[in-house]
């Protein structure tokens, strides 16, 4: 007889069950993709870092003596249980050329031998990469797209005495040079290759292109930092963690989708438990028949059960498959730098479908239970038990000036928010999942991100590729100013009112008492320390006057007015700490120096592009036909406004959000059509009886189909203006985290009002609006004569 | 006096499970302004079906149902829609109205919608409670249609049918869900309509009710079998000579 009754059951209630295994199937897809995602993207740096066989502690020398002195030095330690070392070309900005062009790196780029690399790479199949012929190369992928090469292209490499032509072969992923945030790319030759680059640059005078990368298994990490800190020809040294933060930025992207996974795993949620009450809801009356007619409360739970849970089942066969292709595409989104794994693939899928039919169940049991409470009768009378004298309206249409469509949209919302609450806050967060990329993009391509990469503020910067060549030597400080006066002159002579400064970068080692440390150490030329921004304290006035990032202050466990040493040239000086700053540098190392003191520039690490900022405030129009003059004087620099320049220097992640960004809108426009369409179907289930009482007393379809739209819409409105609230809080908590690791604990948003707060919000509004319109129509079917189904 | 409502060779078909159910055959009759008729029969012989047609809350298969000189099987939904809200009232046998509002906003409703209806907010609003004092029941106002009974809410869905003064009023089975005494309130208060100037038309069971119309009409199978003046002045005398016009019938 149960057979009989759920088979019919099954036929009659066509549509109410439909929605109900959509959203069964919607909640199992979403759930196990996105428990699948967030798995794969916490563990990601960490799985990468072991699969590569990357060790503690990362040193890279400039020269080989230094990495004979580094790999001497170690060696000694007892804490060091292993050193792996791989032989090094650095590569520079005019080393590489692409049809006669130079190809970009950021700053520079190292060459290595395959069978001479002290982690494992992979292929971009994620294949342990281990054989590289002679003449071909393999590069990083962003190098490839930022050039526009293609594979099979030819490239021209030069380092040292020699210049090689490769054919470019592949990708590959590199745990220690792969992340955006490295400034420094990975080429991969054969050894045939390689060695034509080491007897060709033997002499002594191209030592400073060769270099050495170690990779230290060590249990003391301080102690062999303390070490390497005092080795000069320094360029790099790193801990797994460090490491771990350079993919911070391709973190960003991961973590938008740890967001959007929680955020689906929320919506299902709440969809569920709608959906199971509201159809639940609708049984009461053959509940209450059953109960009448002496069939015990177990036996009509059990009923509901079996198809609650033969549907669940089915919903979670379906959705089970439907989720392991959305979840291959959220992972891969995720990150293109890192091997994030399939989590633990199909066995999270399916555990995840476990316990959605289990939280079905759940759901129906706790549903069907209100049942036990009801007499026959009150079951019959849809769950209502007696009467009720809680009143159900707040407002009256007899006070209200507004036409009746409009207020019965917004009595229906306030009479019965409880119904509306699934929407609102499905609304809520996918509105929050965009406003908070789009927060994220627009502040990582905000100009005032400058003053936290230890820079002064500007309008537009030009890359000089040439600055190695022009001002390593003793007097490069000189030159570097001197060249500075001049581009002002020039400047100035062609109407163009500015001032021109530029950092140059040390890398130094920096110590209070005997905790010592290496620090990115940073001059400016044409600036004042006035010009920088600090979180603490007064700018460095005198040439024996310092500020430091909050991050090596603590590392090095001083605060303001203590003194440290810094090795500046080969001597130790001494300086007063006046302030502290904040710096998105080499995860938050930096140390600012008075622009008046005297340095050796034959120990740069680095310049950083000239900076121009005009004295005037030029009009839009005016400041294109700036840049294009600026283009026209110096031809050979790279010209970008500061926005670009930021964007530039973080890795362009700012592009990369923006494809995650469109992948999200998509995904939150179809969350919304597809939610309000079934809440629209059901809507119409519901209310069919009310809708013919409309129709009845004289109201047009058109009315009633603005009474529907005009309720999702207030909805979608008060969701909207919530989510804008919240946008600037849920910012700071889901990516503030990112950027304090950086090294930057004081972070504004730059937002973008106009795009961020109106124009997403209004196309995500218009389209689940259209989507409501469009079932509204549904009405249209609804005859007056189902008056009769009202309840 | 004037007709209100012509209905000529009326006919309604249902087709389920592709057999043809012929439930209106070639129905004619007129109703005259001011009239109250009752349309009575057996259970399943047409009666509410026929409400409901010659009101245009139901597409008539063939005929035509002209009221008020507007031939309602030509017009469209919408005009229909419009006919319903300003020139026709609806009393149906459950007490249907929306639940989230109150009493008086669901009277209300329709003269807010009514573009027809030249009264201000404020005079809907007066009217509404003049309506309510009228039917004796302007205490349960600004209550939840849950908290009242049968027959306060029955006399709230007469107010409702009455508030964009109506040419017309059909009612099905208006007193079907009421017990005696709420049921005779109701009647009364449909008389008094009545005698103000309201033509009603009216389907029911209950000979009691059938005595209280002018004219009562007998349907059979989709037919008009018969039709019954009532002249007589004393209630007693109208039943009785009512239910013996019935028992003619068949009833």
């Amino acid at each position: 007889m149960y057979l009989g009754i759920l088979k019919r059951d099954l036929k009659r209630k066509k549509t109410m069950n439909t929605i109900l295994l959509i959203f069964m199937i919607l909640s199992v897809m979403f759930v196990s993709s996105s428990v699948n995602t967030m798995l794969s993207v916490m563990s990601a740096t960490d799985k990468f870092l072991e699969l590569s066989g990357a060790e503690d502690y990362f040193v890279a020398t400039i020269g080989t003596k230094a990495g004979k002195e580094a790999m001497d030095k170690l060696n000694s330690l007892d804490c060091i249980s292993s050193i792996k070392s791989e032989n090094i070309f650095y590569l520079n900005e005019n080393s590489i050329k692409y049809n006669g062009k130079t190809a970009e790196i950021s700053t520079n780029g190292v060459l290595n031998s395959i069978d001479n690399i002290s982690i494992k790479i992979f292929d971009s199949d994620k294949n342990e990469l281990t054989k590289v012929n002679d003449g071909e190369i393999y590069v990083k992928n962003s190098f490839l797209e930022k050039n526009k090469i293609p594979i099979g292209a030819k490239i021209k490499i030069s380092s040292g005495n020699y210049t090689g032509q490769f054919t470019v072969k592949g990708t590959f992923l590199d745990v220690l040079f792969g992340s955006e945030m490295m400034g420094t790319p990975r080429f991969i030759i054969s050894r045939n290759e390689f060695d034509k680059f080491v007897r060709n640059s033997a002499d002594d005078r191209y030592d400073m292109y060769k270099g050495v990368i170690l990779n230290i298994a060590t249990d003391d990490l301080s102690k062999v930092d303390n070490i390497v800190s005092g080795i000069d020809g320094i360029a790099f040294t790193g801990t797994r963690d460090v490491i771990k933060l350079t993919y911070i930025m391709d973190m960003i992207i991961a973590g938008v989708f740890l967001i959007v996974s929680v955020c689906l795993i929320i919506i299902s949620l709440v969809l569920l438990k709608f959906t199971i009450e509201f159809t639940i809801s609708e049984e009461y009356r053959e509940i209450g028949v059953m109960k009448a007619i002496g069939i015990k409360n177990n036996s009509i739970q059990t009923l509901y059960m079996v198809k609650y849970l033969a549907m669940a089942i089915v919903g979670a066969l379906v959705g089970f498959v439907c989720g392991i292709p959305f979840g291959n595409i959220m992972i891969s989104q995720s990150s293109r730098n890192i091997i994030t794994g399939q989590g633990n693939g199909l066995l999270v899928n399916v555990i995840c479908a476990a316990v959605v039919v289990m939280i079905i169940a759940f759901f129906c049991r706790l549903s069907t239970g209100k049942v036990k409470k009801f007499t026959p009768v009150d079951a019959i009378r849809n769950g209502e038990s007696g009467k009720r004298y809680k009143k159900k309206g707040f407002l009256n249409l007899a006070k209200s000036p507004s036409r009746p469509v409009f207020f019965m949209a917004v009595n229906d919302i306030l009479s019965g928010f409880r119904h509306f609450a699934v929407m609102i806050v499905t609304f809520i967060v996918g509105i929050l999942m965009i406003t908070i990329i789009l927060n994220t993009m627009s502040t990582l391509q905000s100009p005032k991100l400058l003053s936290w990469f230890s820079m002064a503020n500007c309008d537009v910067t030009l890359e000089d590729k040439s600055c190695i060549e022009k001002y390593n030597r003793p007097e490069g400080q000189r030159l570097r100013a001197e060249y500075l006066k001049e581009m002002k002159k020039t400047l100035a002579n062609n109407n163009i009112p500015a001032d021109c400064f530029a950092e140059s970068v040390f890398k130094l080692s920096v110590q209070n008492g005997d905790k010592k440390t290496v620090s990115l150490t940073f001059i400016g030329s044409g600036t004042t320390t006035d010009q920088y921004a600090y979180i603490e304290g007064t700018p460095p006035e005198n040439t024996d006057e310092v500020a430091l990032s909050y991050i090596i202050a603590d590392k090095l466990n001083v605060k303001i007015g203590d003194k440290i040493t810094i090795k500046t040239g080969g001597d130790n000086e001494e300086f007063i700490v006046t302030a502290l700053l904040q710096s998105m540098n080499n995860m938050g190392e930096a140390v600012r120096l008075n622009e008046k003191l005297k340095m050796d520039y034959s120990k740069v690490l680095g310049y950083f592009s000239y900076q121009i900022k005009f004295m005037d405030n030029p009009s839009d129009t005016e400041l294109n036909d700036r840049y294009e003059k600026i283009k026209e004087l110096y031809p050979d620099y790279k010209l970008r406004t500061a926005g670009e320049y930021v964007d530039y220097s973080i890795g362009g992640i700012a592009g990369a959000l923006s494809d995650t960004k469109s992948f999200i809108l998509i995904v939150v426009m179809l969350i919304n059509i597809l939610m309000v369409v079934l809440m629209e179907k059901s809507f119409l289930t519901k209310e069919r009886g009310e809708i013919a009482l409309m129709k009845a007393i004289g109201f047009k379809n058109s009315s009633i189909i603005a009474w529907q739209t005009i309720r999702t819409a207030l909805i979608m409105l008060a969701a909207v203006i919530i989510a804008v609230i919240l946008t600037e809080p849920f910012s700071q908590l889901a990516v503030g985290g990112i950027f304090k690791a950086m090294g930057s604990k004081y972070i504004i948003f730059d937002v973008n009002i106009l795009e961020t707060y109106i124009i997403y919000p209004l196309i995500v509004f218009a389209v689940t609006i259209l989507a409501v319109f469009i079932s509204a129509q549904g009405i249209r079917g609804i005859s007056t004569q189902e008056v009769n189904n009202i309840e | 006096m004037k007709k209100i409502l012509e209905v000529n060779d009326l006919c309604k078909t249902y087709i389920i499970n592709k057999r043809q159910n012929n439930v209106l055959r070639n129905v004619n009759f007129a109703v005259s302004e001011g009239e109250m008729v009752a349309v009575m029969g057996p259970s399943g012989s047409g009666k509410s079906t026929l409400l409901y047609t010659v009101s245009g809350m139901d597409k008539m298969t063939a005929g035509q149902s002209v009221f008020n000189g507007k031939d309602i099987s030509k017009l469209n939904p919408n005009a229909l829609a419009q006919l319903r809200l300003d020139e026709m009232g609806f009393i149906f046998q459950q007490m249907y109205m929306l639940k989230n509002l109150s009493v008086l906003d669901n009277i209300l409703l329709p003269a807010r919608q009514s573009k027809a209806n030249t009264m201000s907010s404020k005079e809907k609003f007066e009217y509404g409670k003049e309506l309510m004092r009228k039917l004796g029941i302007i205490e349960i106002s600004d209550n939840d249609i849950n908290e009242v009974s049968g027959g306060q809410l029955q006399r709230a869905c007469i107010c409702r049918s009455m508030i964009n003064n109506p040419k017309m009023i059909f009612a099905d089975e208006p007193t079907g869900a009421l017990n005696r005494s709420s049921s005779d309130e109701v009647m009364d208060e449909l008389c008094k309509l009545n005698k103000e100037g309201t033509t009603i038309m009216l389907v029911t069971h209950d000979a009691k009710v059938a005595a209280r119309c002018s004219r009562v009409l007998y349907i059979v199978d989709g037919n008009i079998k018969g039709e019954y003046n009532n002249n007589e002045d004393n209630t007693r005398k109208r039943e009785r000579a009512l239910n013996n016009w019935l028992l003619e019938m068949g009833w």
